[in-house]
Parts: C-alpha cells; structure tokens; sequence
C-alpha cells in the first residue's frame, strides 16, 4: 500500500518535471549556447575561473566562533539558569562581552563590508 | 492558439533590458539613449547576462568595435541590438531595435551553438602578495564595455582575491573619436547649462555604482530636464532637494568616506581633490551653483587637463584598493576623455 503511495507520487514528480521541460522546449527560440565564457568588460578570459580567491577567511571565522560559541554556551545555560538564578546570568552577560569585542575587532578588521 | 503563438505573445510582453555602451565620441548619443530608455520604463542591464538589447552610443571602430562584437555574442536570445552614431537617430533605433527583440521569426534565427571553440584558458600563476598568501594572479581588464564607466578608458589590472596589485591604464579609440567633445565643444546649449549637467551626469554615475539607484535617477531626470531647455525656476526645487539628500545620506558617507583619497602632494585639480565622497558633494553644490547662470557663456572647467591627472593618476591611485572601490573611484573622477583626444588634435 505504502509502495503504491510512493510510486504514484514519483509519477507525479517526473510528469511534472518533464512537463516543465516539455513547456520550456516548446517555448524557446533555439537550442542552448554552449562555452559562453565569462564578461570580463568585452575582452576574453585570460585564465581559468577555477583559482584561488581570498574571501578573508579569518575575520569571516572570528565572527562564525563569537556566534558559535555564544550558541554552545547558552544552550546548557538556558537549562539552569532558573536554578543558579542572578550569578549565572551576570556570567553569561560577561562572556557575551568578550564575545562582542570579538565581534567589534573583525568588524574593524573589514569582516562586514560587502565591497 | 497554436504555440508559436504563445512564444509570441511572450515575446511581446518580455520587459526591455538595454546594456548601453559608451565608445569614445558617443556622449551626446548617450544622454539621449539614457533619456530615453528612462523615459520608455526600460530598466538597464548590469552585465550582457540580464541584457536583452545592446545599445552602442558612438562610433565604433578598432578596439572598442572588437569589445562590443564580443559582448554581443554573450548576450543570450532573445536579442537585439542598436548603433545610435547621431543623437537624433536615438529614438528610430531604439524603436526598431525593439521590434526586432519582440519578432518571434527574427528571433528564431539559429545562433551559433558554440561561442568559443578554442582550449580552456590556462590555470592562474600564483605570485607574491601584499599579504604575504601568494595567491592565483587573475588578469582582469576593466573597460570599455562596463556600465558606469568612462568611455574609452580600458585599465588592465592584475587582481589577487579582490585586490588590485597592479594597474595599467589605456585609453583605445581615442584617435578615431576624431576629436569630438561633446561636452566641451559640440553640444547644445550654452556652456552654463553643459556645465550644470556634466556635474549632474557625473554624480548620477557614482550615484549608480554606489548603489544609490533613487538618487542616481533623480540626478539623470535633472539632467536631462537642464539639457532640453527647463528654466532655471522649474529646476531649482528639485535640484536643492536633491543635493540635499546627497550631502546628508550617511549611507552614502559610510560607503564613500575615504575611498579614492587623493593625497594633497600630488597636486591634484580643484575639482578631483579629497576622497570619492568630497568629489561627490562638491558635484552637487557646483551644480546648485551653476542655477543662476544656466543661459550664460560660463568658462567651462579644464576637463581635458582633469583628464589628463586622472589618467597619470589611476594606477598609483588604485594600487592595494579592492575591486569594488576601484569602480568607485573611477566613477567619482570621472575622466572626459573625449576632452583629452580634443585637445590632442587641437595641440596637433
């Protein structure tokens, strides 16, 4: 039964699938240009697209551990915070200080621009 | 309905997208392609992937004619495209360009299957750095067919992640521009009116690359409101706020301050001192001023001798700045090249 389920709703999948496909061939003017390289302001490409690009890996990461930490942490905080009452938030409100002068540091150090 | 039809009636509802490439010589063709593209609804294209209509403003030979064949042939169907070589050609081109994109029988003609044969390009060197990374080495020509940039200015640059490391500027077609300048010489209108528009034409541009698209369409209306013969009174409203928008954004000053700062030792003209946001209000407040005296014979600036700075200046000045502030900085200095060809025949 479950079996039946499932292939009627693969049927449904593929037909809609080439359905989509079966539209868009009928709509289009031509076939797919292929090797169309990359628009580098009307001159060609002079290496390959696959090299290495720096995306400041280590300001982006500074910002991903002050997040990810503050995460680790709170979890297990969120538990007993009630029992340990105001000590235990005092705590977390220091830790998340040193954590925002992480995040402050890869701020300034161009972590958040988008240029 | 048979479905040809559906591919028609599609075709004659796509939204127009022209990519509008300036070749030395073109400025006056331009602004009336820009006008009237704005004044059509049409919205323009980034890059020759999101373009549907390639529009060519000047006279096309040599190199920049080599650059937009090539682009021409990234544009994805459906396609058209327009050579707008006189000002009051614009609107008859653009109209039948526009027919052309919408005929479905037109449009089926077969294109190449293949842009490029040819091999792979070879994988990038990887060399000494800033940072001390020893990244790939990518050879980036930036120009002459990139919106928002100056016509006839090809810098070559060797970028490293997004830093430029080197960058080497040269300026092809200018020799057969044949020494048109349109702002300078052969446009319309007193000088006045040609002075209060460049300003605005200007800002519009690193407006756009900016990001900031209201106000860069507030400055091209302006602009084309000075150039077709609006009074004085009928602009000033619309000016002053819109300068005063410009000079108050603090996104614009967040995303300008210090971008493009030219040292005072290197003796920089005037109007191209300070950093891309200085250059930016300087724009706006030259053009209010320039209000009162819309219909006299005003000096004009020395734009060829700007020129001249900014094409001596640029690869110092963009060396160790990142791609995306490069764009800026040359948008806010904006150099008239067709002033600097100019001058050369005058010289000549």
């Amino acid at each position: 039964m479950a079996l039946t389920g499932a292939l009627v709703a693969l049927a449904l999948v593929l037909a809609a699938a080439g359905g989509l496909y079966g539209v868009a061939y009928l709509l289009r003017l031509g076939g797919t240009r292929a090797g169309a390289r990359p628009f580098l302001s009307g001159h060609d490409a002079a290496e390959h697209a696959v090299s290495r690009f720096h995306v400041r890996w280590y300001a982006i990461t500074m910002i991903f551990l002050a997040f990810d930490m503050e995460m680790v942490f709170m979890y297990p905080w969120a538990v007993v915070v009630a029992e340990q009452g105001a000590k235990a938030v005092t705590e977390m409100f220091v830790f998340l200080g040193i954590l925002l002068v992480g995040v402050v540091y890869a701020g300034r150090e161009g972590a958040l621009r988008w240029t | 309905m048979d479905v040809t039809d559906l591919t028609a009636l599609l075709l004659r509802r796509i939204p127009v997208r022209p990519l509008v490439v300036t070749v030395p010589g073109g400025t006056g063709a331009r602004l009336r392609v820009e006008r009237l593209i704005r004044t059509r609804g049409w919205y323009p294209a980034a890059s020759p992937a999101e373009a549907n209509l390639l529009v060519v403003a000047g006279p096309a030979t040599g190199e920049p004619a080599d650059a937009v064949e090539h682009v021409w042939e990234q544009l994805p169907a459906p396609r058209a495209r327009a050579a707008v070589l006189d000002p009051g050609h614009a609107d008859g081109e653009l109209a039948a360009a526009e027919a052309t994109l919408r005929d479905a029988f037109r449009q089926r003609r077969p294109a190449p299957d293949s842009v490029h044969g040819g091999a792979e390009p070879e994988m990038a060197g990887r060399g000494e750095d800033r940072d001390g990374l020893t990244l790939d080495q990518l050879h980036v020509p930036l120009g002459p067919v990139l919106p928002g940039w100056p016509a006839g200015l090809v810098v070559r640059t060797v970028l490293q992640g997004d830093v430029l490391q080197e960058a080497e500027v040269d300026t092809p077609g200018l020799a057969e521009a044949g020494g048109r300048t349109w702002w300078w010489g052969e446009g319309p209108g007193p000088p006045g009116r040609r002075r209060a528009a460049r300003h605005l034409d200007t800002a519009a541009t690193l407006l756009s690359i900016a990001g900031d698209d209201r106000a860069a369409v507030a400055a091209r209306r302006l602009r084309d409101g000075v150039l077709t013969g609006l009074a004085a009174a009928e602009v000033a409203r619309p000016l002053h706020q819109w300068a005063r928008r410009v000079r108050r954004s603090p996104l614009l000053r967040w995303s300008l301050a210090g971008v493009g700062a030219v040292p005072a030792d290197a003796a920089p003209p005037p109007e191209l001192a300070g950093d891309a946001l200085a250059r930016l209000r300087r724009h706006a407040t030259a053009a209010e001023a320039a209000l009162d005296r819309f219909d006299q014979d005003v000096p004009l600036p020395d734009w060829a001798e700007q020129a001249q700075w900014t094409v001596e200046a640029l690869p110092w000045l963009l060396r160790g700045s990142e791609l995306a502030l490069a764009r800026l900085t040359v948008a806010s200095l904006d150099p008239d090249l067709e002033a600097l060809a100019a001058r050369e025949v005058a010289g000549a």
